[in-house]
């Protein structure tokens, strides 16, 4: 039986498009190795057609579907937890056109996020969202789940960029939002599907808004003797209405994470902590922000304040940061990558507890984060073959949501919740938020096939409470009761 | 549904659920003064099976006055969410604001000023407005050139369902992606979904100084052929308006920011337009908010969106078609483009030219929608899937149906 629509989806897509059997084990989880699952079959259409036909298909079969781009997600969310057929878009690749005048992109779902840039480079346009992941990352998966980066400090996360999605929802048929007006016909779908995690539909092209490339760009780096007082001199940058377009900091162990690794970036490695401000726009204005960091990083004691002097060293400055992630992969072979969000006012005191509460539990703790928007990414470095390591792990990445909650923060900046954050979305909603939010999926995908067993728990926080989810690698603890 | 009329209804609603009456422009509507209140005016609502309308201080309604409508009897009656007003929580330093739906845009315009902040949309003409309304109308300003539109720093809302739920999405925070944005679905939703009762903004630095410039231009379609030279020249533009009034037809926008930078890009402004260009230095800011008077939504008809590729060529069209008294107003960066009424006819039925912009246009909107117009609209209209969703998303969180009773097209359950 199985076996008639699988070949039904070999005969839509090409036989080699249709992975099934011990293939299909590199899709297996996203970026969250602690979450696995295997589907029936993952398929790769060509294109909206070919995605119409397999939707259609699915629909019959009653089979669930999950989205996927490149896997890079950190929460989950592309992995096929509860079986079904994972959708990808590896084969659609194509960038349509590139409008100078409208400053818009028009891409197929599958395409690498900085291929767009280098694609709008000539134009003397860029596309602004900047994952650190953005050279694997997909524009469709940005778009689910909303992503950010280091300069979104300044541009925004991706729903500021998204004019226009085409999307094929769970029945197969096709919303075409692509020729939208600047502001939205009726309601805002657009808005809606945006960071909706793959549970509305599969995103198959996409319409973005394109930046000019800055007149200037400024890059500095200021080593400090402590994460506390780099911490409050982004809080103090932010109270003074700095207008930078990234501000990032790194810890010392991820500073020698990096130095160690391909990315080095000649971090200075005696820093405790190092902040990563870049300015652009207008010559004069850029060179105020950089005055008024540099004023702000010297009244909070920094050793060192250095400025990238060319563009090649500006680069070489981002391919540290941005490869702060996989350069921990020296520190231990997994990474649990923590995306919490804190009031910018209180900076330091949450990166402080996070830190405690990796040192109470003997783990290693790297962080790199996006300052500015207070989006803090507490890394815990440890071993998946030590199920102790695992569990504390878990307890402390818990632990470190929680105290941001508590005070005001968050529960992910830019990652999305996935499987991962399931749970706790009882921390942050109660009941009647959730259930306003399964009533709108309900709305959209009544068979709840879309991507199942993600981001929101399936009876609300009744069901956290009454024994817990089946996929969270959180299980319930520290859920609020 | 009661044959009474809409005063009486607003007296049976009122008694019902024991919320008092007011009146705004000269409607009579419930006007309650908190959560519970609402919830109990809605819950008569749903058990008359009368229809509501969220309304603020009703500054848009000049055009789509449920008095208006062709079936007085089916008329909606309006909820004020005036009372319920109030900044709940601005705290230095974190850029954000947030606030009670019926707070004067312009009252959270001065509480925030006072932090150094300004509001991310110059609303200037919004001088009675309040939040929820004008987030429900979904408005942003010329200044969505510099900052996108006001949609975009939306960042989170509490807002009341039809049958009394209340309902959270996003944050207080500038970034947050937990769980769905249904405040960007309530954004621009005009009432048809939810009432809205805070929202949370993201704020921007109040510039140290602000520019403006106003040119003659010979007619709207090299106007904007002009505006999109000067956006090349000038990426830093914070607005861009092109206006064709009775005394011509005229190029304004204006930069803001940085006071040097301020400085040296209005040269490059200059340098740019050619010809001699009125500048305003200490008046930038009063002109900006006289142009932004001018461009009120509710002193035009229809609302045209183009892609900025084509507009000049729309332009050019509508010049062709339009008597020449009737004003124009467009929003250069947004390819927005706001025909006014040739004197004070109520809109009732589609224009002659609505045909011929036909391709170049991605929508056509009246300004003020009357329920027979309806029926026989055939503009722009959205894909079937399109309004698939909307139906069964206005259905899923109004199953009782008392917002449905909406003044635009496309949204109502069939
Ligand atoms: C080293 C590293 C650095 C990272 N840095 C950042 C960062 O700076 N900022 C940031 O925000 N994130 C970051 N991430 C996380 C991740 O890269 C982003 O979430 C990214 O957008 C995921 O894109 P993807 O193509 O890999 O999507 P996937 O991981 O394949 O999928 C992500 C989610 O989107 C859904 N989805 C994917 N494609 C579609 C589609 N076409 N239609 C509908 N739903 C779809 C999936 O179901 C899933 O829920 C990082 C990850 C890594 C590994």
């Amino acid at each position: 039986m199985t076996k008639n629509w699988i070949d039904e989806l070999r005969t839509i897509v090409g036989p080699r498009n249709v992975i099934t059997g011990s293939e299909s084990l590199a899709w297996e989880s996203d970026g969250l190795s602690l979450v696995r699952g295997m589907g029936q079959a993952i398929v790769l259409p060509l294109d909206t057609e070919e995605t119409v036909l397999v939707m259609k298909l699915l629909a019959r079969e009653g089979v669930p579907v999950v989205p996927r781009g490149a896997g890079t997600g950190l929460t989950g969310g592309a992995t096929p937890v509860e079986g079904g057929v994972t959708v990808g878009t590896a084969r659609m690749r194509e960038i349509f056109s590139i409008d100078p005048v409208g400053r818009l992109a028009h891409v197929q779902a599958g395409v690498v996020n900085s291929d767009l840039s280098v694609a709008a480079r000539p134009h003397g346009l860029f596309y602004a969202p900047d994952p650190s992941s953005q050279a694997a990352c997909t524009l469709g998966g940005n778009v689910a789940n909303n992503s950010g980066g280091p300069h979104c400090f300044m541009h925004g996360s991706t729903t500021r960029h998204v004019r226009g999605v085409k999307l094929v929802d769970a029945q197969g048929q096709v919303l075409d939002l692509l020729a939208s007006p600047a502001d939205p016909e009726g309601l805002d779908l657009v808005g809606l599907i945006t960071g909706s995690e793959g549970m509305f539909g599969m995103v198959t092209e996409v319409q973005l808004n394109l930046e000019p490339l800055p007149e200037e760009v400024q890059t500095i780096i200021a080593v400090f003797p402590s994460l506390d007082a780099a911490c409050d001199c982004v809080s103090e940058a932010i109270a003074a209405h700095i207008e930078a377009s990234a501000i990032e900091i790194l810890d010392k162990l991820t500073i020698a994470a990096v130095e160690d690794s391909i990315f080095a970036a000649g971090y200075p490695r005696e820093a405790e902590a190092l902040l990563l401000v870049e300015a652009e726009g207008g010559a004069l204005e850029v060179q105020e922000t950089i005055d008024l960091v540099l004023q702000l990083a010297k009244k909070h004691g920094a050793m060192e304040i250095r400025s990238a002097q060319d563009k090649a060293e500006r680069a070489r400055l981002w391919a540290g940061r941005k490869g702060a992630f996989g350069a921990m992969g020296r520190v231990a072979p997994d990474l649990y990558v923590a995306d919490v969000v804190a009031p910018r006012t209180r900076l330091r005191e949450i990166v402080a507890l996070a830190i405690k509460i990796a040192e109470e539990r003997n783990l290693r703790l790297g962080n790199v984060f996006h300052a500015g928007d207070g989006n803090l990414h507490p890394n815990i470095a440890y071993d998946r073959r030590d199920e102790d390591e695992v569990r504390r792990v878990l307890e402390a990445g818990q632990l470190i949501m929680e105290a941001c909650i508590e005070r005001g923060g968050s529960l992910t900046g830019e990652h999305g919740v996935g499987v991962e954050k399931m749970t706790h979305m009882c921390d942050l909603f109660d009941d009647d938020d959730l259930n306003t939010m399964h009533r709108v999926r309900d709305a959209l995908d009544p068979k709840r096939r879309m991507n199942p067993t993600k981001v929101l728990p399936l009876r609300a926080c009744r069901e956290v409470r009454n024994g817990g989810l089946p996929f969270s690698p959180m299980g319930n603890l520290g859920a609020k009761t | 549904m009661s044959q009474t009329n809409a005063s009486d209804r607003a007296h049976l609603l009122g008694q019902g659920s024991g919320c008092a009456l007011g009146e705004v422009r000269e409607l009579t509507c419930l006007a309650p003064k908190d959560h519970g209140q609402l919830a109990e005016v809605l819950g008569e609502a749903r058990r008359r099976s009368f229809s509501v309308l969220p309304i603020g201080a009703g500054s848009q309604l000049a055009w789509c006055r449920p008095d208006a409508i062709d079936d007085p009897a089916n008329a909606p009656i309006p909820i004020s969410l005036m009372h319920m007003a109030g900044v709940l929580e601005q705290i230095p330093g974190e850029g954000t604001v947030t606030a009670q739906a019926g707070t004067p845009w312009c009252d959270l315009a001065q509480a925030v000023e006072q932090s150094g902040e300004c509001l991310p949309a110059d609303l200037a003409g919004a001088t009675t407005s309040t939040l929820g309304g004008i987030l429900a109308a979904g408005r942003s300003g010329p200044n969505r050139l510099r900052h996108g539109p006001l949609r975009h720093h939306v960042l989170g809302m509490q807002v009341m369902l039809s049958d009394g739920t209340l309902a959270k999405s996003g944050g207080r925070l500038v970034k947050n992606v937990t769980g769905f944005d249904l405040h960007r679905l309530y954004t621009g939703s005009r009432g048809t979904l939810a009432i809205i009762l805070e929202a949370s903004l993201r704020l921007k630095a109040l510039p140290e100084r602000e520019w403006s410039f106003s040119m003659p231009v010979a007619d709207c379609a090299s106007g904007f052929t002009k505006a999109l030279e000067i956006q090349q020249a000038m990426p830093r533009l914070h607005w861009l308006v092109l206006t064709r009034t009775q005394s011509g037809v005229r190029l304004q926008g204006g930069l803001a920011g940085r006071a040097s930078q301020v400085r040296s890009d209005q040269e490059r402004v200059l340098r740019a337009l050619g010809g001699t260009p009125e500048s305003f230095d200490g008046q930038a800011p009063t002109e900006r908010k006289r142009l932004g008077e001018e461009g009120a939504e509710n002193r035009h008809a229809w609302e045209i969106g183009s892609p900025l590729t084509h507009c000049a060529e729309l332009l050019g069209i509508l010049e062709a078609q339009l008597p020449t008294e009737t004003k124009l107003w467009v929003d250069c960066g947004a390819g927005r483009i706001l025909v006014g009424p040739a004197g004070d006819a109520t809109v009732t039925e589609k224009p002659s030219w609505a045909e011929t912009i036909g391709a170049e246009a991605t929508s056509l909107r009246p300004l003020c929608v009357h329920r027979h117009l309806h029926a026989q609209w055939t503009g722009s209209n959205p894909s079937p899937t399109q309004t698939n969703w909307q139906q069964r998303l206005t259905c899923g969180l109004d199953p009782a149906g008392i917002f449905s009773m909406t003044l635009d097209p496309g949204k109502a359950p069939a």
